[in-house]
Parts: structure tokens; C-alpha cells; sequence
């Protein structure tokens, strides 16, 4: 199915490499993966595949400029097409020859950067280094001659001998500082049972624990009245387990959910579609809206749900603009966060493109409601946007950023429409939207004394939650 | 696990600190890292040998070459510490192809590890040996690869079958000698899901150049993996899913068993899986009996039924899948338009998508319009034309011309659309005034009547438009809408007069034709002659471009040698009248290569746009075939695994024939085998030579039939020239070539023959079940094929049927 398979860091640099079926061409594997880099670095929406062919040899790098983001799966000059995701900065590739299904692939390739993590505890360029012989060992079980084979934590157990080596892991980028809101994907422990988190040997007893989480993605996009145009939840429930000897566990949601958009039904949940793990069995779920499922090792997703139609949105947004002068606008953003007041919304970031190239000046002042933490705004000349931080915005208060933006030439119709979008990101720990709600998790057999821990969070994060201007 | 131990840190002899293994690479490195490998022998702790080979091994990942290591490091081989023993396999493997001569000294220890007692280490050491992918140890390899076929392990089996595809990469004629094939498909069987698929995998791949384009399936393959489907892992269901387009259900009841098999595949969270599925589904659709607007109509229910798990999975998916799902579900938007329209507002941008899953979706929304959506689209839309992503607002602008274009938006959309592109046009932002320009252009064409609704800006607009595309597309508009556009020849006469600043040969082209159109409309002449003059002049001697110097000297032979009136009258005549609605244009209309793209749906090719041939290399090229509609399993019969095993091979003496297929409505069994007809027909084959004197029971019959599993059976079509079948015109042609009938019947819709030859050198007996469809306009003969004995090739058997092809003529 694929002919070779590579890890490339950040840099660019090949971390792993394995080829699977030989070339023809005879070329060493490395100038072509050095070519594919190049090609994704430095990739231009305006060309198409065609003539790019010719040009990626003869410009130099210098004057080339990276116009958009490259698509998962192309062809490369070599007729072969490659495919990559990006993972934690690391670029996981393949390519292969033949008329493949595409999703497949990727399929595969994130099945791989899953299992490396849940193998070596973190996923980056260091953690891999350390331990390429762990992952030369998970490749060599995970895809055979270019097929994919044992593809499942639990199920390479047997298989693999070497022990990782943890290494620190990178402090999260971005959003998940707050460690009330971490996912269960920021445990960073291998999955084989001998090393704990600090990288000691445990001896003996490990702790019987399971992450699980709700995590809700929204989706809004607001006109500039206030007024919801569109909205959309994507949620999943995601776990990792490190629950020792792997007993079945039932799971149980709201009883009243409903799924289906037309199903004529009526609940305080209702989703439009459900997917599931395929470990998941399903027998009960119509019925009692349980499931069961004995946990597979490492990270995994149990299920997806997604919900469009009316919820209560966290936060409103209501701007407004006006022209001062014919070089001065004024622009007022109004915030009110609608959550019950013992949630909160944390590492808010509100973001607002202006035009490139005719802001003169812009200050911005606040206006802020008690119990705000550090609160900042300021015009970013470089980046050409408005970016106004906040580290808590408790629920049921109001903020309101004033920005004053002195133009060096007058404002037109066509300057205005390049203000913003107002994007807003943040996390609201302990909180979901839909209401959907894990009723209980068990051990679906009563065994005497075994409790394993259970930590379940609700997170709600903003995906993409757009105001207009 | 191995017993924990703590990692050996800085105290090691000789080495530095346990994981800087990527240090620069000094001169005298290899020299060091030989040296240690010399104390590996000596060397007690486990995890210090460990890390002296991790040690060369991380050398060669880094690209260093190590192979003057090679005699050190497989010294190090017999060991019993896998972990070693892996890391040495991985170095063998890397080096084998540069190094063949080294690789072959340990082929004597992995063909020994092969018999270990360890499963791990014999599937391990059989990995390493076909993995070395050395044409020179092909002899090594057989025997050990056919005796771990049949392992008692699952792991060293499905790495044996992994083994033999290597081995038909390596050298395609031991790997037919050794009959690899028979036993793969027998080995479809195994109880493990991983060992099944890896046989399909495998069959697949070394059939594909073959007439069936694949592994031939027939319904008792294909019905034992379906029914196996919820073992296999993700990725197996994905390769069992992708036989199932190649497969023609028995009846539309079993198409439909088929679909209820695999609803459940359609909520698993994996998409390879799901689109597989969809895949599958859509191909079941077309084997429905009905018209093709029934078959359509199929299809629509089916997209409607994936939908829902489709949509679920963009929005779950990461970003790289969510690009390969759009544009599926813009293939399948396109195929059944309207049927994802409810779900528009999950294909809206979103901000913090990568750019190529913005430009998808805007290229998807314009399908998703109709009277109810497309308002809400295009006001989304233009929202995108304001983005600061150049390409992406120049996207949107198109996206919006194309639902006016398409007819779909409803009375007045066009209007409305084109009311906004007008606004857009005095933006005066370069490249979104160029873009709506040529989207008007479009809109025009389709809908004339808009034309004095566009005109007013137009000459305004040819001042500030810069890029050529945008002017070239004025410049159009404006001989289009001549007519009601009193300054349109002064707003010409200002390019033509400084034409040699104009650099675009397309906009010169449109200067060029826009003018002439003037010229020939009526009362424009006298306006336009002395401009148009200058043009033809300065565009004749113009010799940047040919297109534009030959249609310069066109017009200008056109206008010498024709009078003014007469092409005023005519032109106007002959131009098109103009296109319908809801007919697209002839540019766009491209449903031959929709259908392509669906009959390669979840390839490279809904990616790409275009059919594989395009883009896939001639030998990783193919083709997709679907197999005969055949079905070994004669709907009566029962399933072969609950009778008796296969009579021993031997002669058998003549018996009375009972009834052997009592419990099929099969009628009128020959009394018996008849005596050998004279053998008149002169054998044109050499190597297959019938005996013409062969008897077999119907009971023999029978039971060596059962005795032979339907999976080995042999399906092909023999076309039928006779003019009038019945079952005594059939049986006489083939007993002339000594195909031996046993028993025939004529059902209602066709005949039935069981009909047995036997080769005459070895004795190998053929038994061939019969159909032949009474309706059909050109008949065929559906035979399958069973062959006694191992000897079965398929060289034997296509001579069979040709000499049967022959007779039946």
C-alpha cells in the first residue's frame, strides 16, 4: 500500500526513515524526502502541482515564499504521491505508487504517531530520537512490506521488547496551560507498564487510573449583531487508560439522548451523529444509553458526536465601529460571557485583523469586570491585529475593549471590510454545552477491591468562534 | 517485559552517556564502535550489549554508512536477548542489497531460527530473510516460507504470507512453481483475521495484472470474509471492503444482506473504513435491477444514509482528513446534487483552518445551492471575497458565479449574485474587481437579459482594472453589451491608442475581437472604422504573439473581401443563441469523467480530479474488473464444510448413477454415462489430451465435487455460438471433445450440466458445473471448474475451456 514510510522534524530533518518496496529509480531515499520537505515548506497556493514540477529545482530557496499550507496528499515530481500529517510540529510521511484509497493513509499515518506516543509518552523530535529503536521495533510490527499489520497499543504489547526512555515532556503550546483543563491527552506516560511518568521503574503496584474526558469544540459564527449565523459542536469523549489487567468497563450517558436531527424525538440532548470506537460494543445503547468496552491501552477516542442547531453560546459578542473622522475609527467590543457565574472562561485570546497598511496608530483601553485576572490589549504592527488577552473571564460578567485607530489615509468601504473578523479562542474547564453527561463509569464486574482512579473532566474549548465586524 | 533494569548511565567503558547517540560523526568513529563491538562477546550485562549495537545503529539512521561492521555485527547474531536480535535484523535488512555477498553468510542462522521453538523468533527470522530482497537467495527462502504457511503460530503464518508476496517481488518463477496460490486461498480460512487478510493482501497484489484485475472472488469467498468482517482490525476491513465493488451479488436479497452486514462499519470512528463502506455500498447500488433511473435513485438513498456519519467525520477528523472527505463528499455532492444541501452550514469556512481545506469547502458550497440555501451561501460567500487570503477571495468570487451559472440558486439569484459581483467590480481592490469581471463574463453568457444591469460600470471599470485576466474579461463584456453602452468605442479608442503599452497578449486578443464586434453592429460602423483601422495595423505587424497576428489578418482578409452589410446581417445570425438554463456549458459539462471518478470512489482519484490513468505509473496501474456473476454455490446445495472430506483418489469403477442432486429442482439425470462417442475431433491442443474413455459415477461425482472447497474452484464464461440450445445439442458438442455430461436439466430460467473430463496422462479429473442463461441475447456458459490432484494449473485448465469454447461453437 505504501512505499516507504519517514518521520521528519521540524527542521526537516529525516528522524526515521524505512523504505518498503525498492525504487526504481535507484536514488537515495533521503534526497527524496529532502525534495518533499522543500516542497511543503515552501509550498504556493498559486501554482499549480504541474508547474511547480519544473521550478523546484531551478529557484533557489531564497526568494521562494511559503503561500498557504500544503495539502495532505500530492504528487511529486517522482510520480509518486505522498502523503503527511503534522503532528506536534513532526511530519509523518509516506508515499506510494499506486491508486490507494487517501484516507486510508492518513488513517494509518496517525494510527502510527498515535502508537509512538502511547509507546514513548510524548510525541517530539527528542522523544523519538531516544527511543528510534522502540520505534523501529513498533514499525516493523505496525506495516509489512508496506501493509498495515498489528495496529493496536494493546496488541503490539506482545510484540515489542525495548522499553522507552521518557524524556521531559515540552510544555504545551498555547491553550492548555491551565492544568485543570489538560486533556487526557497531556498525560505523558508510556503505556508499557514498567515505566512510570518520571521514568523510573515502577516496582510492583502501579495505579490503576483512567483519564477520561468530554471535550466539546464549538463552533459560532456571530454577525455583527449578535446574531448566531451558524453554530456547531463537535464533541468526543476521549479516555486514556492505564487500568491494570483491562476489565471491562460499561459507560453510561443521559438516558434521554437522542440521536438524529429528524428523528422526531424529544430530550434534553440531541445529536444529529454519533460515531463510535470499534471496541465499543453497542448492544445496550439503544435501550439504556450505555455502553461497554474493555479499554484498549494508550490514548483512544470512544466516541464522536456532533450537534448543530440552537445551544446556549458561552459567549456573545457584540461589536460596533464608528468613524470619528475620516481617518479615525472607533471600535467597541462588547463581551458577555452567559455560562452560570461558578464557570469560567480561562486563557481567552480575542483576536481582530486590521488592514495591512494603513493603520497609523491604535490604542486600546479596557474596561473590565471584577474578578477578571490579567487582562491586556494591544495593537500587533507585524502581525496586522488587534490582540487582547485575558487569563480568567468569569461567567455572567461583561468586558469591553474600546480601540481607537488613526488611519493614514481616509477610510473606504473596502479598509472597513478588512477589519476583522473578531475571533475569540479560550476553555472553560468543568463546562460542556450540549449537556451531555457521563452518568456513571464502572467496572462492569463487582471485583472486591479494585477501584481503579477515575478522573473525568469536562472541557469545553472554542474551535472556531467568529464574530463579524 | 524483560526484568527492569536500570539504564546504564555515564559509567559505561568506552562510550559516552547513554543516550547521546547522535553525536557528530568524528573520523576513527566506526574504528571505535568496531572495537566495542569486539568486547560484545565478552560483555555480561544485557544492557550494555544492548547499547553498543544501538550505538551502530543509530549511525545508520543518521545515514552514516556502518556496513564495514558487517562480519562484527553478525557475530552478534545468536543471542537470545530479542531486542538484540531485532536491531541486528533491522541492520541486515538495511544493508542486504548494498552488501549481497555479507547478507548470504547468515543466511545459514536465520534459516535456523526459522525452526526455533520461539514463534516470535521464527516469524522474526522469516521477516529478515525475505526481507533481505536478494534474487540470489530465493532458494533459501521457499522451503522455509512453504513450511511456515502452516505454522502453528498465527504470528509466523501471516508473516509467511507477507513472505510469499516478497518472494513473488523477488522472482516470479519459483513463486510459480511452488504453487504459492492454491495454498493462499486455502488459507483463507484460517481461524486468525490477521493471516485471512494478509492472504487476500497478498492474492490481490500478485493477480492484479490478471484478466480478474485482483483475487478472483466468488460468492463463497466473499460471502465467509463479509460474514467475518467485525473481526478484522480497521485497516483488514478496509482491504475486505475493497473487494466487495468487484463482487456482483447473486440477487438483489443478497445485495441488500450484504448492506445490512456492513451498516454497522458506518459508525466506527475510523474513515478509511467508512469510506470503504460508502465505496461498497455504491457499487451494491449498481447492480440493482432497474433502469438507471432507478439505479440513481438508489444511489441517492444510499448518499443519504451516509451522510450523516460523512459530516460527522469532517468535523472529527484532524485537518489532513477532513481534505480527502471533502472532496469525496464534493464527488458525491456532484453525483446526487441536493442530497448533502440540508447539511450546507457545516462547509462554511472556519478561521483557523489550513488553506486548503478553506479553498474545498468554498469549492464545495456552490453545490449545496438551492432556492432555500443559496441566499444564506452567497452572503457567506462574500463574506470570504473580504478575507486578506488572495486566493481564497478569488475562490469565493468564483464559487458565487457558479451557483448563477448553475441554475440551482432559484428565480432572481442570478440577479441578486450578479448585483453583488457589480458591487464588487467598484471595489477597487486589483484582484477581486479582475475576478468579479470574469465572473460577469459568465454570468452573461447564461443570462443576457442581465446585460443592462451590468453595462453601466463597465467602461468606468476598464480604467482601474489592471490585471489582464480582469481587463481581457471588460473588454468582453463590453462588445457583448455594445449595444447599450453609448461610450464604449471612446473607452476603446484610449487602449488602441496606446497599444504598445499594453504587454497581455489575451488582453490584446480581446481588444482585438471586442472592437470588430462593435464594428459589426449596426449604426456602430462609422464610429468605430478609423479606431478599428489603426488596430488591424498595429496588431498585424504586432509579432509578440501568433494567435494575435493570424486573427488580426483574419479580420482584416474578412472585412477586405466581404461587404459591411452582409456580415452585419449574418454575424449577428450565426452567433449561438444563448445556452438554456439548467444546461451547463459544454466546458463544464464533464459527466464522463464524474462517472470515471465514481467508479475509482476512495482512490487518488477523487483527489486528483482525474482517473488513475492520468497519474498512476503503467505498472502499478489496476484495472477494475468486476468478476462474473457466477455462483459456485448451486442455491440448493449445502454448504460445502458440513460434508463428507474427498474420496481418495483413485480410478473408480463404473457405477450406477444415483441421484445425486435430489434435494436441487434438477430434472432428468442422463441414464448414466454414456459410451465413448467416436473420437472424430482432431485435438488441436497438444499438451491437454482428453481421455475418451473415462466413466465416473453420479455419486463419485458428488462427493469428490464436495471434496474440493469452492474456493479452489475455477470460474470462467464460454460464449455459445449454437443457434438453438437444448441439453442434448450441448452434451453432444461436448462429448465430442470428451467432455463427459453426467447429468443436465433445464430449469425455468436455464439450463444446468454437470459435466467431468479427464486428463489422460495423469489421470487428473476435471468436474465442471454448467449454466447457461435461457434468455440471453448472446448465451454464455457460466462453468466452474474443480480439478482433482494438486496439479491444477491454470495453463491446463484455460485449455480445457478452450477446447470447450471450441466445441461449443
Amino acid at each position: 500500500m505504501i512505499h516507504n514510510f519517514f518521520v521528519l522534524s521540524p527542521r526537516g530533518d529525516t528522524i526515521l526513515a524505512k523504505q518498503y518496496r525498492s525504487s526504481e529509480m535507484g536514488a537515495h531515499e533521503r534526497t527524496h524526502t529532502e525534495a518533499f520537505f522543500r516542497k511543503i515548506q515552501f509550498w504556493d497556493d498559486t501554482k499549480s502541482v504541474a508547474e511547480d514540477a519544473e521550478d523546484i529545482s531551478t529557484t533557489s530557496l531564497e526568494n521562494k515564499k511559503r503561500v498557504g499550507d500544503a495539502p495532505p496528499v500530492f504528487v511529486m515530481p517522482d510520480g509518486l504521491t505522498y502523503f503527511h500529517i503534522r503532528r506536534n510540529g513532526l511530519v509523518l510521511g509516506a508515499s506510494s505508487a499506486r491508486n490507494v484509497s487517501p484516507n486510508t493513509v492518513l488513517e494509518l499515518l496517525s494510527t502510527i504517531a498515535r502508537i509512538f506516543k502511547d509507546y514513548c509518552g510524548t510525541l517530539s523530535e527528542e522523544a523519538l530520537r531516544k527511543n528510534f529503536i522502540l520505534c523501529y521495533e513498533l514499525l516493523d510490527e505496525m506495516i509489512d512490506f508496506g501493509y498495515p499489520q498489528v495496529t493496536r497499543t494493546e496488541n503490539l504489547k506482545s510484540f515489542v521488547y525495548n522499553e522507552p526512555i521518557v524524556v521531559d515532556s515540552v510544555p504545551l503550546t498555547g491553550n492548555m496551560v491551565n492544568p485543570k483543563t489538560a486533556s487526557a491527552a497531556a498525560v505523558h506516560k508510556p503505556v508499557i507498564s514498567s515505566v512510570s511518568a518520571n521514568g523510573r521503574k515502577t516496582t510492583g503496584q502501579q495505579n490503576s487510573e483512567i483519564f477520561v474526558d468530554i471535550l466539546e469544540r464549538l463552533n459560532v459564527l456571530f454577525s455583527n449583531n449578535g446574531y448566531v449565523l451558524n453554530s456547531t459542536i463537535d464533541g468526543c469523549i476521549q479516555m486514556k487508560s492505564y487500568l491494570a489487567g483491562n476489565p471491562e468497563l460499561r459507560l453510561a450517558l443521559n438516558e434521554d439522548l437522542v440521536i438524529g436531527k429528524h428523528s422526531g424525538k424529544y430530550g434534553s440532548v440531541c445529536v444529529d451523529d454519533m460515531n463510535f470506537n470499534d471496541c465499543v460494543n453497542r448492544n445496550e445503547f439503544e435501550s439504556a444509553r450505555t455502553l461497554s468496552f474493555i479499554p484498549p491501552d494508550g490514548e483512544f477516542v470512544v466516541l464522536n458526536y456532533r450537534i448543530t442547531g440552537e445551544y446556549p453560546t458561552p459567549f456573545r459578542i457584540f461589536p460596533s465601529m464608528d468613524e470619528v473622522s475620516p481617518t479615525k475609527v472607533e471600535i467597541t467590543v462588547l463581551i458577555r460571557a452567559e455560562m452560570p457565574s461558578n464557570h469560567f472562561g480561562a486563557n481567552v485570546l480575542v483576536e481582530m485583523p486590521m488592514p495591512q497598511g494603513v493603520v497609523a496608530a491604535a490604542s486600546c483601553s479596557l474596561i473590565n469586570a471584577p474578578g477578571t485576572g490579567h487582562a491586556s490589549a494591544e495593537y500587533v504592527a507585524a502581525e496586522h491585529k488587534i490582540v487582547w488577552t485575558m487569563k480568567k473571564f468569569p461567567g455572567g460578567a461583561e468586558q469591553t475593549m474600546k480601540v481607537k485607530v488613526t488611519l493614514n489615509k481616509p477610510c473606504t468601504t473596502q479598509i472597513r471590510r478588512q477589519m476583522g473578523p473578531i475571533n475569540m479562542c479560550f476553555e472553560i474547564p468543568m463546562y460542556n454545552v450540549s449537556n451531555l453527561q457521563v452518568r456513571y463509569l464502572r467496572v462492569a464486574e463487582n471485583m472486591v477491591g479494585y477501584t481503579p482512579y477515575r478522573w473525568v473532566r469536562y472541557v469545553t474549548q472554542s474551535s472556531s468562534y467568529v464574530c463579524r465586524l | 517485559m524483560a526484568t527492569p533494569q536500570p539504564p546504564p548511565p555515564q559509567q559505561q567503558p568506552g562510550g559516552p552517556p547513554g543516550d547521546s547517540y547522535f553525536t557528530e560523526s568524528r573520523k576513527g568513529e566506526i574504528n571505535e564502535l568496531r572495537n566495542l563491538l569486539r568486547g560484545f562477546a565478552t560483555e555480561r550485562d544485557p544492557m550494555r550489549k544492548r547499547d553498543i549495537i544501538k550505538k551502530v545503529l543509530a549511525y545508520m539512521t543518521l545515514g552514516i554508512d556502518v556496513s564495514r561492521l558487517f562480519t562484527e555485527m553478525m557475530l552478534a547474531i545468536e543471542t537470545r536477548d530479542l531486542v538484540i536480535k531485532k536491531m541486528i535484523y533491522l541492520y541486515l535488512t538495511n544493508y542486504a542489497r548494498t552488501h549481497p555477498e555479507l547478507a548470504q553468510m547468515c543466511t545459514n542462522t536465520l534459516t535456523k531460527d526459522c525452526a526455533n521453538d520461539d514463534p516470535m523468533v521464527r516469524g522474526l527470522a522469516l521477516r529478515a530473510l525475505c526481507g533481505l530482497n536478494l534474487p540470489q537467495m530465493v532458494e533459501y527462502i521457499s522451503e522455509p516460507l512453504r513450511r511456515s504457511l502452516s505454522d502453528g503460530h498465527a504470528y509466523v503464518r501471516k508473516t509467511a504470507v507477507m513472505g510469499v508476496l516478497k518472494l513473488y517481488h523477488l522472482d516470479r518463477e519459483t513463486f510459480e512453481s511452488c504453487g504459492f496460490v492454491d495454498i493462499l486461498y486455502d488459507m483463507l480460512r484460517d481461524p486468525d483475521a490477521s493471516v485471512v487478510v494478509n492472504c487476500v493482501i497478498c492474492l490481490n497484489e500478485v493477480m492484479q495484472k490478471s484478466p480478474a484485475g485482483g483475487m478472483t472472488i466468488n460468492r463463497a469467498i466473499m460471502l465467509h470474509l463479509l460474514n467475518r468482517i467485525h473481526e478484522f482490525n480497521e485497516f483488514a476491513q478496509v482491504q475486505i471492503l475493497e473487494l466487495v465493488p468487484r463482487y456482483i451479488p447473486a440477487n438483489e436479497e443478497e445485495g441488500y444482506q450484504i448492506m445490512n452486514l456492513l451498516d454497522p462499519v458506518l459508525s466506527t470512528s475510523g474513515s478509511g473504513a467508512v469510506m470503504a463502506t460508502v465505496r461498497a455500498f455504491l457499487s451494491l447500488a449498481d447492480q440493482v435491477v432497474g433502469d438507471d433511473e432507478h439505479k440513481l435513485q438508489m444511489k441517492r438513498q444510499i448518499v443519504e444514509r451516509v451522510k450523516p456519519s460523512l459530516v460527522t467525520q469532517i468535523s472529527s477528523g484532524s485537518s489532513e482528513m477532513m481534505y480527502t472527505l471533502l472532496k469525496h463528499v464534493e464527488t458525491l455532492a456532484e453525483a446526487c446534487p441536493g442530497v448533502f444541501d440540508d447539511e450546507y452550514r457545516q462547509f462554511y469556512v472556519r478561521y483557523n483552518e489550513p488553506t486548503h481545506v478553506k479553498y474545498l469547502k468554498l469549492a464545495v458550497l456552490p453545490r449545496l445551492a438551492n432556492p432555500d440555501t443559496a441566499p444564506d451561501i452567497v452572503s457567506e460567500l462574500a463574506e470570504c471575497v473580504h478575507d486578506s487570503n488572495v486566493k481564497m477571495s478569488r475562490l469565493a468570487v468564483r464559487s458565487m458565479a457558479r451557483i448563477a451559472c448553475g441554475g440551482t440558486g432559484g428565480p432572481g439569484a442570478a440577479e441578486a449574485i450578479a448585483r453583488r459581483l457589480l458591487e464588487l467590480l467598484d471595489l477597487n481592490v486589483e484582484h477581486v474587481s479582475s475576478e468579479a469581471a470574469s465572473a460577469l463574463t459568465l454570468i452573461v453568457r447564461k443570462h443576457p437579459t442581465l446585460k443592462p444591469m451590468v453595462a453601466p460600470p463597465l467602461t468606468r471599470s476598464l480604467k482601474y482594472i489592471t490585471e489582464p485576466s480582469g481587463r481581457a474579461s471588460v473588454l468582453y463584456l463590453l462588445g457583448d453589451c455594445g449595444d447599450i453602452v453609448p461610450a464604449a468605442p471612446y473607452a476603446l479608442e484610449k487602449l488602441i491608442d496606446s497599444y504598445d503599452r499594453l504587454e497581455d497578449a489575451g488582453v490584446k486578443l480581446a481588444l482585438l475581437t471586442t472592437t470588430m464586434k462593435l464594428f459589426l453592429q449596426q449604426n456602430r460602423a462609422p464610429e468605430v472604422q478609423r479606431m478599428l483601422g489603426r488596430l488591424l495595423a498595429k496588431a498585424c505587424d504586432d509579432v509578440s504573439s501568433q494567435d494575435l497576428h493570424d486573427r488580426a489578418l483574419q479580420y482584416y482578409r474578412l472585412l477586405r473581401n466581404t461587404d459591411l452589410h452582409t456580415l452585419q446581417t449574418t454575424i449577428p445570425q450565426l452567433k449561438a443563441n444563448y445556452i438554456p438554463e439548467h444546461v451547463p456549458f459544454a466546458e463544464e459539462d464533464d459527466s464522463a469523467r464524474q462517472k470515471l471518478l465514481m467508479e475509482e470512489f476512495n482512490t487518488l482519484s477523487v483527489l486528483y480530479g482525474k482517473p488513475s490513468v492520468h497519474f498512476i505509473a503503467p505498472e502499478y496501474q489496476v484495472k477494475y474488473v468486476k468478476m462474473p456473476a457466477e455462483h459456485p454455490l448451486s442455491p440448493g446445495a449445502p454448504p460445502a464444510q458440513q460434508l463428507e472430506t474427498s474420496v481418495p483418489h483413485q480410478e473408480q469403477p463404473i457405477g450406477a448413477s444415483a441421484p445425486a442432486y435430489a434435494d436441487v429442482d434438477l430434472l432428468g439425470f442422463g441414464d448414466g454415462p454414456s459410451p465413448s462417442h467416436t473420437p472424430s475431433v482432431t485435438q488441436s491442443i497438444s499438451s491437454l489430451s482428453l481421455n475418451p474413455s473415462v466413466n465416473l459415477s453420479g455419486d463419485d461425482y458428488q462427493s469428490r465435487w464436495e471434496g474440493i472447497s469452492d474456493n479452489d474452484a475455477h470460474v470462467s464464461a464460454i460464449p455459445m455460438g449454437m443457434n438453438s440450445i437444448t441439453t442434448d445439442s450441448v452434451e453432444a458438442a461436448l462429448a465430442s471433445v470428451h467432455v463427459r455430461t453426467i447429468a443436465s436439466g433445464e430449469l425455468p430460467t436455464e439450463f444446468k450440466f454437470f459435466l467431468y473430463a479427464q486428463e489422460s496422462t495423469s489421470g487428473m479429473l476435471f468436474l465442471i458445473q454448467g449454466n447457461i442463461e435461457k434468455q440471453s441475447a448472446e448465451p454464455l456458459m457460466i462453468a466452474t471448474i474443480k480439478v482433482t490432484g494438486d496439479m491444477a494449473s491454470s495453463e491446463l485448465i484455460n485449455q480445457l475451456i478452450s477446447t470447450m469454447t471450441t466445441a461449443l461453437q
